[in-house]
């Protein structure tokens, strides 16, 4: 392990070789040497000595020094994985702008925002940090420091794509705004994207996070969101990973007095993963809802981890976290409520409910409550179990084959998640590749395979 | 708030001390030496000198652990790890030295109670002092005595149990006490006896640094039953006492074991205990755990579910008032098919006093058709009182049903204003929304607990509103 994590190291000089298109301005090429020496001095990740790690031992043997970075290609084309992506249903909604990235840095964005107004500054990251009046000094590194964890450090010395997006005062873009981050041909990408919502503004942001198949790589996005007073940001991510894809995500949100964040989540690709998804409540009256699912198959290994921090009295944040588990797959959660001290009012919430599918599935779950204030009210809840056999029985009895009753239960196990998403093309297409994903399993007897009584 | 909350280790009643009497006592601090000197005072025999030898080792290497509560106050060389209160060890209550009757009597554990238990051992720093069982239990086979006594008149069954369930390495504490153990109770109940009245021990630390390492061995064979109750106590000292005890149940096919434990030592002790069970075939296993006192509590009963049909219950209570730390939980392991378990916690956080829920509930891939249930509940009745919830979950069967609840909230302003609207004061009504809020873990005590259980958390609660 010692080896691993010296031949990880990078050296002062490679990371001075990782600079946006046009050049790192000088605040983001000392924001890159800072997260350097902080990368140098934390040990890597280990499954026996980090809490966080505990359950996902994959982290102890996986090495970013394996994965190959070619050189920069400013405005490339778009590789035919990628390209499938911008054409397929969701390119069929309202789209206000299209920013695609891959481990080369931004990729030509093929298209921009058409006739709506007002429509989101949506830009590359180059263009977005490079750009005059220091919008992105408040945000790039402060929601997310470099220094809190490796994969934050290591994202920020390398990250050369991405996106910037802000939307001024009371601006209210109609449709979309898309952002595509891939990775391939056994590289390594490390996108940043960064969000920032002034007062009264609303905006929503679909993220995918893609690779093809058959592919090792490493893709470890990192998303900064700012949001002011009053500002509502609704921010869907589809993970669409091939099955050889390392994904090591996190997503952290500042959330101003009255604003609210909605985050969904369809996470139903990659070889194993880690994905924090954190919270602040900063401002009184913010409301935060974090609403997601994972289907796991084969050997894959999901490992989410959810904070909901609130810090500002009187916010509210609610969590639910559906997980279907088939074959030998693996799902480990986490999820934090913390209560600071004086953040009277709190109202939180957890839920995280497993199904297992088979008899070698399995799920971890690991709410936890920290609060230290007292006039709050603070529940979680989690569930395992199987298939339930009344259920069943009842599909059965009016006439429903075995394995078209297994699938109809479990879709319904995510109906109210997968409602939860914005109505129209973005639900439609979660519904889609849920179903989608329902149907592999049907179609290699994963979703046959029953109770031992049965 | 008008009134401040009051100074709890002046509510303390059980807080006095009887001046340090002893016939002997080994010198501050821990070393093989110390250990050997124990071992040699107390006649044992060569493998026991070995295992504590052993324990010592693996105590010294292992590290404090990085999670739970804060450690850093013990010194664990500032510690006298034996104390030996009397002699002889009293068969009847007038054999029992003059000063330690006293505080016996003091603490409450007056002769007429007595009587209504089947037996009852009485613990003073290292040495059990009183000792008594009743005689148509003692005929039908049932032993109880302190541990040292069960290793020096029953090796047989001692030794066979003795460091199964919880071996020295199995974390720094349970070294500890494997290093210094002495007194602790020593229960074993043959097959098919059910000893229908509790059996009762009673812990009391006097001498000030003292460390109190009990050892409860519990056998419970085919198709017995026993209850067995302890309760604790220490004397308010400004010098911090450390209480870390190892107890081991070990339940045969259907039986059934209940412990009960009422932790009320005083404000500077550290309580690490270890407790565990092994539960087999259709046995049922049952802590009933409730802990008041302490400056720090870290103590987490485990039932380990080995045999088919089995089935653990734990039912906790914890009161933090200010400047307490109660970080306390369960474990529970399902190894067998068709098991089934129960967690039920219940944590009261008062001034700036912190409740931690730490659990562990596992599932083994062979464990099918396994029930759990875990539930805890926190209310937080000041400003700056912390509640923390842990409860890991492992699943690795999938024909289970398992399912947890947490919930951490404030006393009710509906519950109030309903009591306060009837003309109850908002101290008094804050009380009974406590009593309330622990009486399911307060109606499984035998009747004299629960009601000493009531006057306590009332004493607790007294001046903790204005």
């Amino acid at each position: 392990m010692t080896e691993t994590a010296e031949s990880s190291q990078l050296t002062r000089e490679e990371a001075s070789t990782v600079a946006l298109a046009g050049g790192d301005p000088p605040w983001l090429a000392a924001l890159r040497q800072a997260a350097l020496a902080a990368y140098r001095e934390a040990p890597w990740p280990s499954s026996t000595r980090d809490e966080d790690w505990r359950r996902t031992p994959q982290i102890d043997k996986l090495d970013p020094a394996n994965f190959t970075e070619p050189k920069p290609v400013g405005d490339g084309e778009p590789p035919p994985y990628l390209q499938a992506a911008l054409d397929g249903q969701l390119s069929s909604g309202k789209v206000s702008a299209v920013v695609v990235s891959d481990e080369r840095g931004n990729l030509q964005s093929p298209l921009r925002s058409d006739a709506t107004t007002p429509a989101p500054a949506a830009l590359d990251l180059a263009d977005g940090l490079s750009a005059e009046g220091g919008v992105w000094q408040s945000v790039a590194g402060i929601v997310a420091p470099p220094g809190l964890r490796k994969w934050i450090s290591l994202n920020t010395v390398r990250t050369r794509g991405g996106a910037c997006i802000h939307v001024g005062k009371g601006q209210e873009p109609q449709g979309y705004v898309r952002l595509l981050h891939g990775v391939s041909q056994g590289s390594a990408s490390f996108p940043r994207t960064l969000i920032k919502l002034e007062e009264g503004a609303s905006l929503t942001l679909v993220e995918e996070w893609l690779s093809p198949d058959a592919d090792a790589s490493l893709l470890a996005p990192v998303v900064e969101v700012e949001l002011a007073r009053g500002a509502h940001l609704t921010h869907v991510v589809f993970q669409a990973c091939g099955d050889q894809t390392v994904l090591q995500s996190t997503v952290r949100a500042n959330i101003g007095q009255e604003a609210r964040y909605d985050v969904r989540w369809n996470m139903l690709g990659a070889a194993w993963q880690k994905s924090y998804f954190e919270a602040f409540m900063l401002g009184e009256g913010s409301d935060t809802r974090l609403v997601g699912l994972c289907v796991g198959r084969q050997r894959q290994h999901y490992d989410v981890q959810t904070l909901q921090d609130h810090v500002a009295r009187g916010a509210v944040s609610d969590l639910l976290y559906r997980v279907a588990v088939a074959d030998r797959s693996r799902s480990v959660y986490a999820g934090l409520i913390r209560v600071e001290e004086g953040a009277q009012k709190t109202n939180a919430y957890v839920q995280n409910r497993n199904l297992l599918l088979s008899p070698q599935a399995k799920a971890d779950s690991n709410p936890t409550l920290e609060i230290l204030a007292n006039d709050v009210r603070c529940t979680h809840g989690s569930t395992a179990g199987r298939i339930d056999d009344n259920q069943l029985f009842y599909c059965e009895s009016r006439g429903m084959g075995r394995d078209q009753a297994r699938r109809l239960i479990v879709e319904g196990f995510f109906a109210d998640v997968v409602d939860s998403f914005p109505e129209g093309v973005l639900r439609e297409c979660g519904r889609g590749l849920v179903l989608e994903s329902l149907e592999e399993l049907a179609r290699s007897g994963a979703l046959a395979s029953s109770s031992r009584t049965a | 708030m008008a009134v401040a909350a009051k100074d709890l280790t002046k509510d303390y009643k059980y807080g006095f001390n009887d001046g340090d009497e002893f016939v002997f006592r080994a010198e501050r601090g821990l070393s093989p030496e110390v250990v050997a000197d124990i071992s040699r005072r107390k006649s044992e025999p060569a493998w026991m000198l070995e295992f504590r030898l052993k324990a010592l080792e693996h105590f010294r290497q292992r590290p404090m652990p990085s999670w739970g509560a804060d450690l850093s106050g013990i010194d664990f060389d500032d510690i006298y790890y034996y104390v030996r209160p009397a002699e002889e060890q009293g068969r009847t209550w007038d054999e029992v030295p003059e000063g330690i009757k006293r505080t016996f009597d003091r603490l409450g554990i007056p002769e007429a109670e007595r009587k209504f238990l089947a037996g009852v051992s009485a613990q003073y720093e290292s040495e059990v002092v009183y000792h008594s069982i009743r005689e148509d239990l003692e005929k039908l086979g049932v032993l109880f005595c302190d541990c040292d006594t069960g290793l020096r008149d029953h090796p047989e069954i001692f030794r066979k149990y003795f460091g199964t369930v919880i071996p020295p390495n199995d974390n720094k504490f349970a070294a500890l006490n494997s290093a210094v153990w002495s007194g602790g109770s020593f229960v074993y109940v043959p097959k098919g006896v059910r000893v229908e009245i509790p059996l009762q021990a009673y812990f009391r630390i006097n001498t000030e640094s003292m460390g109190q390492f009990e050892r409860t061995l519990i056998i419970a064979e085919e198709d017995s039953f026993v209850h067995y109750i302890e309760g604790c106590t220490a004397p308010t000292y400004s010098k911090d006492s450390l209480h870390s005890a190892v107890v081991e149940i070990i339940a045969m096919p259907n039986a059934h074991v209940r412990y009960t434990t009422i932790q009320n030592w005083s404000n500077n002790v550290y309580n690490l205990v270890t407790k565990r069970a092994i539960a087999k075939e259709h046995s049922v296993v049952e802590w009933i755990d409730g802990n008041l006192g302490s400056k720090v509590t870290m103590k987490y009963p485990s039932i380990y579910l080995m045999g088919e049909g089995a089935h653990g219950e734990v039912l906790s209570v914890a009161f933090a008032g200010d400047g307490q730390h109660q970080d306390a939980g369960a474990k529970v392991i399902h190894v067998a098919p068709n098991t089934t378990s129960t967690i039920v916690s219940k944590s009261v956080s008062k001034g700036t006093g912190r409740t931690s829920y730490r659990g562990h509930l596992k599932v083994y891939p062979k464990a099918h058709n396994v029930r759990s249930s875990v539930r805890c509940d926190a209310l937080l009745l000041d400003e700056q009182a912390r509640s923390d919830t842990y409860p890991y979950m492992d699943v690795e069967a999938q024909d289970v049903q398992i399912g947890h609840e947490a919930t951490v909230s404030k006393v009710g302003d509906e519950q109030l204003f309903y009591l306060q609207s009837r003309g109850i004061s908002e101290q008094e009504a804050t009380a009974m929304i406590v009593n309330g809020f622990i009486e399911p873990f307060v109606k499984e005590l035998p009747m004299e607990y629960a009601l000493e259980l009531n006057r306590l958390i009332s004493l607790q609660m007294e001046g903790s509103v204005g």
